[in-house]
């Protein structure tokens, strides 16, 4: 394989993965890995590595303009982010010891579970929140959040913090062992668990990936899984492809492409499977 | 505001490394066949373990892989940096509690590069 056929093959790939990602509202993680593996035929550890990559770099985009619209809750986001990043290094942790067989089989189960709550998505109203959580209000995880689009004040405060943080472990855990933001496992616990807005939870949620993809990347660089001819043009590329996906997005029918997503998913996810089983 | 400041810089400046790397690791021919033979691999492969001084070396010697790992390292610090500025403006809010949450997580960050080397 020429070299520098191969670093332009993987910056397309990198671009690919971001336009489609920004596309569907991810960051592209979730179809680099299998890109990278299915397509090319590459170790899944190395594709697991620069994945994460792309995670954080995407992530730290985003987040300096979340930040800087103060959408995002700082404090709540650095409580979940204690148990997410001890999530994150307990996945990095066992990604290095299980055989990579079981890395795509979990990889591809997670694909078709992630499509559950889109075939799902009426029974997802909000139930009753309940009374604010003490340590919520102990910790003061609460905040203002003007919706731009009305205009209207609205205060929010954290609920059900212990099972949040819980659930919080699980995402860092699964971002950790496959390389992928996990955004929409973030968003939907924020949501649905804490009762946060869905842009607040949006916002903090891309907030806290970039620090949660640092844990885990940390534990991968060290270990030497972080192969510098993928990770640059990958890097680079999903970062062009986010940019031209979200100005791409202002044109096009979020809709129609919705119909396309959960069949892409279903395919990619039993693609996954099939390798690993086999 | 500083916290979307350093996420801003610290990406940008790790994105213009990593392709100041892959300009001159792509006429260097050969050096990196042996990264490509990793890629390639089938099942467990014994990866060598990597420090940032080893990384920083490499870039000392000029080796093309050591600049893009820099690209890689500063990627990883961005957030990291974020979190002990975060540290920073908890401490000057006088906010014991918060600021310790935030050098905890940093720690657990730090703690990620120990875990890996293992």
């Amino acid at each position: 394989v020429d070299p520098l056929l191969f670093v332009i093959a993987m910056a397309a790939l990198g671009l690919g993965a971001g336009l489609t990602g920004a596309l569907f509202g991810l960051g592209g993680g979730i179809f680099l890995v299998p890109a990278l593996t299915l397509l090319f035929g590459l170790n899944i550890r190395f594709a697991i590595g620069a994945s994460i990559l792309a995670v954080i770099a995407t992530s730290s985009g985003a987040a300096a303009a979340y930040v800087r619209d103060r959408l995002a809750n700082i404090r709540i986001g650095m409580v979940l982010e204690i148990a997410a990043v001890l999530g994150a290094l307990t996945g990095a942790m066992i990604a290095g010891y299980i055989p990579t067989r079981w890395l795509f089989v979990v990889f591809g189960l997670l694909l078709l579970y992630s499509i559950l709550p889109m075939v799902l998505r009426r029974g997802m109203e909000l139930a009753d929140p309940g009374p604010p959580d003490p340590i919520a209000t102990r910790l003061r995880m609460a905040g203002m959040f003007t919706d731009p689009a009305t205009g209207r004040e609205e205060k929010y405060i954290a609920r059900r913090v212990p099972a949040s943080a819980g659930l919080m472990y699980v995402a860092g855990v699964i971002s950790g062992l496959l390389g992928i933001g996990n955004g929409v496992f973030n968003v939907l616990a924020m949501v649905v668990t804490m009762g946060l807005p869905l842009k607040v939870a949006t916002a903090t949620s891309n907030f806290m990936i970039g620090v949660v993809g640092a844990a885990s990347a940390g534990v991968y660089f060290s270990r030497g899984e972080i192969n510098p001819l993928i990770a640059a043009p990958v890097v680079l590329g999903i970062l062009a492809g986010a940019r031209i996906g979200a100005r791409l997005l202002a044109r096009l029918h979020p809709q129609t492409l919705r119909i396309l997503f959960v069949p892409m998913l279903a395919y990619i996810g039993v693609a996954m499977l099939v390798r690993g089983l086999r | 505001m500083l916290v979307s400041r350093i996420l801003h810089v610290g990406g940008l400046v790790a994105g213009i490394v990593l392709a100041i790397g892959l300009i001159v690791l792509v006429p260097s021919r050969g050096t990196e066949q042996e990264l490509l033979d990793q890629l390639l691999s089938r099942g467990t492969v014994t990866t060598p373990r990597i420090t940032p001084g080893s990384v920083l070396a490499g870039v000392v010697r000029g080796r093309p892989a050591s600049i893009i790992m820099l690209g890689v390292l500063l990627l990883i610090l961005t957030p990291v940096v974020r979190v002990a500025a975060a540290a920073a403006y908890f401490a000057a809010l006088r906010d014991r509690l918060f600021a310790l949450i935030a050098i905890g997580v940093l720690g657990m960050l730090v703690l990620g590069f120990l875990l890996g080397a293992i």
